[in-house]
């Protein structure tokens, strides 16, 4: 076969073993022991659902090393004579010879990442047993293989154009960081001096309790690499996973493609006599060190450019990057003897360092009008039933158009805050709080639930995959409380929109893996009475069985709170904690009935054992609670 | 056979081999000759397309070299720095060897290896410069490639070994019908082995000749006449080196030793000497006479 060799690829491996075996063992064992940490340090908070940020911490980080290794290593032959005369004198075509050790690097890749997931899997399973979703575990292994393949792939497309390692390294970071990067700078630039605003009325100029602002988002559909890596360090309140979409895995996954074309290309190619300083041609050295100084530049300017920037600190600028386009030259074992060209290339950097600086510093205004708005959607509301990355977009045009009269028009009020976020033409987002009447609030959000988006979103909400449930601390997987799943399904149709705005403070959570992420789907249930019946029974049974029973001999360890359950209430009450009479506590709720009237107010009691992280929790009629307040009072 | 026509190849804008031709028989051992900087080392590696050229073609057998996997398993090269895998035995290179090269004998590898007394399963890393070397040579040999291509290949081996290495070479070349390209900056070490030589200089060729033929053309003569000569009164010879000590001229002379005896004899010498010419001295006679010279 022309583009594959497997005696090459054998000897090449087992030529490298030593280095191979030690870099994915090391980057194995130090995933397993992060994730370890991770697990723990999540589990000592209370129950948890295993996310791919719990996950993917070190591989974050290890996507930019593993791949850049296994690369060096396997086309190590380049740097060295004695090598590349030995391998390219092999009875091979330079592009088998290219193309082996691409596809043999993506063996090696898989492998490593299958045993990655299974060493992950396991982990998760021992700490977290039952409750985990066997889809986020192919995603984790398809994430970071292509991802890792696409760093690889990036790293002999480097190694194709350069001539010694540290240059290849500096080439790799530019493939991989330079362009999602100045995209990405120069939204920050933009965002930072841009005013974006709607054609407000005199009435409702008081509206904004903050003013429409952009959304920016680091890393924004870029590589998968990029994404990660600049979501972990901008740390914007986002997880690092949580930005990622299949558009971007395929994304990544396409671009190495290219990348595998681009290379079988370049080293086919490729002067093989450069093996030692970073270009042959001085025009290209110096192209890539200003390439590598802009970005730099940039970094340090709108650093000083947000901070006010002292004259003296843009000297210092100037001293560091002149020191760093000096020390270049000796890094990448290039010297460019005429001093004139070199600082026509280093004007030119400056220039542009400076251009940016200028023009993205400059205020603009943006006012955007009802017909440049592509989509609204409803932040707040959203949240009552839902836990998901995006707000859902309103599909009923009339309602759009009335959200926006309502941003532009509408007389001020006190209330209530409402969120929205517009979605415009130009693809930019801008978030808006207004404050509204009590009346008008209940209004719109009631309209909103009622739209077939919201509709939708329910229903699908209802009819997702999911995997678990959970009320308050407690969860479950969903066959193990298929009794609740079944009734919840059975009682769905029975749900009203206001019960999901004012089921806020109590509900059954259902969790499906959708999107790279765990959604949650929030279902009230105390509005609803048989759902109310199965979850109070489900808990009375359980409290009794392992928790009254038990008989207590020291009652310091033990605490006892309790919250109104009550229809059409808000508001959960911690009315107070009892510490020195939980045996006759214990005693009282022995004597009580499990079963419940439905019919009256409810409340829940919940039981704190000091050491346990369990809750229990016992429900009761108010009238019960109440005797039971005045017993121990007397 | 392996044609070169205008080879040209540059590194950095500097021209190392310009407009280079020239023709290698088959069935021959060809000794390339030339100084440090040369351009031999560049040449092996282009004619084994490890390095791409600039400009022109190097054909073996007619067929374009560059690239092509089945006329480079009929080629064979032998750098002059030296690698093997690590930790890699003779044994595993021929493993290895044997897997891209169907015409690998590793009993012939086996017999040549006992014959310099080379251990099959040490590390090669554990071996002297000389050891490395020799066991290059005979996992080349025991390709039994049609082409070989040995840079600098004499390198740190013994006289005694060389010797044996040398009638190797010799029996390959006659048993497999082979062809050898041999560079080397040492004369002396081609000599006794080469049909053929080229010398090279400045990226060119400057001549090739059959060996035999070489020495049957070069001729030093040392002449003494009653009248002072100059360099001027042999303008009727193929100077290459002309010297007067004294009385004494000394000439090296391209031609046939008939015609030259004849020519001198015109001119009455008192003394007429021939003084045998070594390969090596004629290669420096040659260079010099195109002006490469060492001031000191």
């Amino acid at each position: 076969m022309y583009l594959w060799n497997k005696n090459y690829f054998i000897q090449n491996i087992k030529k490298a073993r030593a280095s191979l075996l030690l870099t994915f063992g090391f980057a194995l064992l130090l995933n397993f022991l992060v994730v370890q940490m991770n697990l723990l340090e999540t589990l000592s908070l209370g129950p948890i659902l295993v996310n791919l940020d719990i996950l993917s911490s070190f591989q974050i980080i290890a996507q930019f090393i593993v791949p850049v290794l296994l690369s060096l290593i396997l086309f190590s032959f380049v740097y060295k004579k004695e090598t590349i005369d030995f391998t390219l004198s092999l009875p091979l075509k330079k592009r088998t010879i290219f193309v082996t050790n691409t596809i043999g690097g993506l063996i090696l890749i898989v492998i490593y990442q299958l045993l990655n997931t299974f060493l992950v899997w396991l982990l998760t399973t021992f700490f977290i047993p039952g409750i985990t979703v066997g889809s986020m575990f192919f995603d984790y292994f398809l994430i970071f293989t292509i991802s890792y393949f696409f760093v690889f792939t990036i790293s002999n497309l480097a190694l194709c154009l350069t001539g010694n390692k540290i240059t290849t390294v500096i080439v790799i970071l530019l493939l991989l960081l330079f362009m999602p990067f100045m995209k990405d700078i120069t939204s920050c630039y933009e965002n930072r001096h841009l005013t974006l605003t709607f054609p407000v009325e005199e009435q409702a100029k008081d509206h904004f309790i903050g003013n429409p602002y952009s959304d920016f988002i680091w890393g924004k559909d870029t590589a998968i690499p990029y994404n990660t890596l600049v979501t972990e360090l901008t740390n914007n309140n986002q997880s690092s996973m949580s930005t990622l979409n299949y558009y971007q895995v395929i994304k990544t996954f396409v671009l190495s493609i290219v990348y595998i074309v681009l290379g079988v290309f370049l080293f086919n190619h490729k002067k093989f006599e450069n093996y030692q300083t970073s270009f042959q041609n001085r025009h290209v050295h110096l192209l890539i060190k200003c390439l590598t100084v802009i970005p730099i530049g940039l970094l340090l300017g709108i650093t000083m450019n947000f901070s006010g920037g002292h004259i003296l600190e843009w000297y210092f600028l100037l001293a560091l990057i002149t020191i760093y386009y000096v020390l270049y030259d000796y890094i990448t074992k290039k010297k460019v003897k005429n001093f004139a060209l070199s600082s026509i290339y280093f004007a030119g950097c400056l220039l542009v360092i400076l251009g940016y600086n200028l023009f993205f510093k400059t205020p603009r205004t943006i006012e955007y009008d009802y017909s440049q708005v592509k989509s609204i959607g409803m932040e707040w509301v959203s949240n009552y039933y839902r836990d998901a990355k995006d707000p859902i977009e309103i599909e009923s045009e009339s309602l759009k158009k009335k959200i926006y009269d309502l941003v532009t028009k509408e007389p001020v009020g006190k209330e209530q805050g409402l969120s929205f976020v517009f979605t415009m033409n130009d693809g930019r987002i801008v978030h808006t709080v207004i404050s509204l009447s009590s009346e008008k609030f209940q209004e719109i959000v009631r309209e909103i639930i009622l739209d077939k988006s919201h509709v939708d979103y329910i229903t699908n909400g209802f009819n997702g995959n999911h995997y678990a449930i959970s009320y308050s601390s407690d969860l479950w997987t969903k066959d193990s409380r298929k009794d609740i799943y079944d009734l919840i399904l059975k009682e769905k149709n029975n749900l009203v929109p206001s019960d999901y705005l004012n089921g806020k403070d109590d509900f059954i959570t259902l969790y499906s893996y959708h999107d790279l992420q765990i959604e949650s789907f929030l279902v009230p249930f105390k509005a609803n009475s048989l759902l109310m019946k199965a979850l109070v029974n489900y808990y009375n049974n359980e409290t009794k069985m392992e928790f009254l029973t038990k008989k207590y001999e020291n009652d310091s360890n033990l605490t006892l709170q309790y919250d109104t359950i009550n229809k059409g209430s808000n508001e959960p009450k911690n009315i107070f904690i009892l510490e020195s009479h939980t045996l006759e506590v214990i005693d009282f709720l022995n004597k009580q009935d499990i079963k419940i009237d439905m019919s009256k107010p409810i409340i829940r009691l919940n039981f704190k054992v000091t050491g346990e992280a369990k809750d229990y929790f016992f429900f009761l009629n108010e009238e019960k609670v109440v005797e039971l307040i005045q017993k121990l009072s007397k | 056979m392996i044609k070169l026509q205008n080879v040209s190849k540059n590194f950095a804008k500097t021209f190392i081999l310009k407009d280079l031709n020239g023709t290698i028989k088959d069935e021959c051992i060809y000794g390339l000759i030339g100084a440090n900087g040369a351009g031999k080392s560049t040449l092996l590696r282009l004619i084994s397309s490890i390095y791409s050229l600039d400009e022109g073609s190097i054909t073996l057998d007619k067929e374009d070299v560059y690239d092509n996997p089945s006329l480079k398993q009929k080629i064979v090269f032998v750098p002059d720095e030296l690698y093997f895998y690590p930790n890699y035995t003779l044994k595993d290179m021929a493993n290895f060897r044997k897997a891209l090269y169907p015409s690998f004998s590793t009993t012939d590898l086996e017999s040549m290896a006992k014959i310099l007394k080379l251990p099959l399963d040490r590390s090669l890393e554990t071996f002297s410069k000389g050891e490395r070397r020799q066991s290059a040579i005979i996992l080349a040999l025991a390709t039994h490639a049609k082409y070989y291509l040995f840079d600098e290949t004499f390198d740190g081996i013994d006289p005694v070994v060389r010797k044996t290495i040398k009638k190797m070479m010799a029996r390959e070349m006659c048993d497999y019908h082979s062809t050898m390209l041999i560079t080397s900056h040492n004369l002396r070490e081609l000599e006794d082995i080469c049909d053929y030589l080229g010398v090279l200089y400045e990226g060119k060729i400057l001549f090739e000749s059959e060996i035999d033929e070489l020495k049957a053309t070069r001729y030093k003569v040392q002449l003494s006449f009653n009248e002072p000569k100059t360099k001027k009164d042999f303008a009727n010879l193929d100077i290459v080196s002309y010297e007067h000590k004294g009385k004494i001229d000394t000439l090296v002379l391209r031609g046939q030793e008939k015609d030259i005896t004849k020519t001198l004899e015109k001119m009455h010498p008192v003394l007429m000497e021939y003084v045998p010419l070594t390969l090596e001295e004629i290669f420096i006679y040659e260079m010099e006479d195109l002006g490469y010279v060492f001031m000191e």
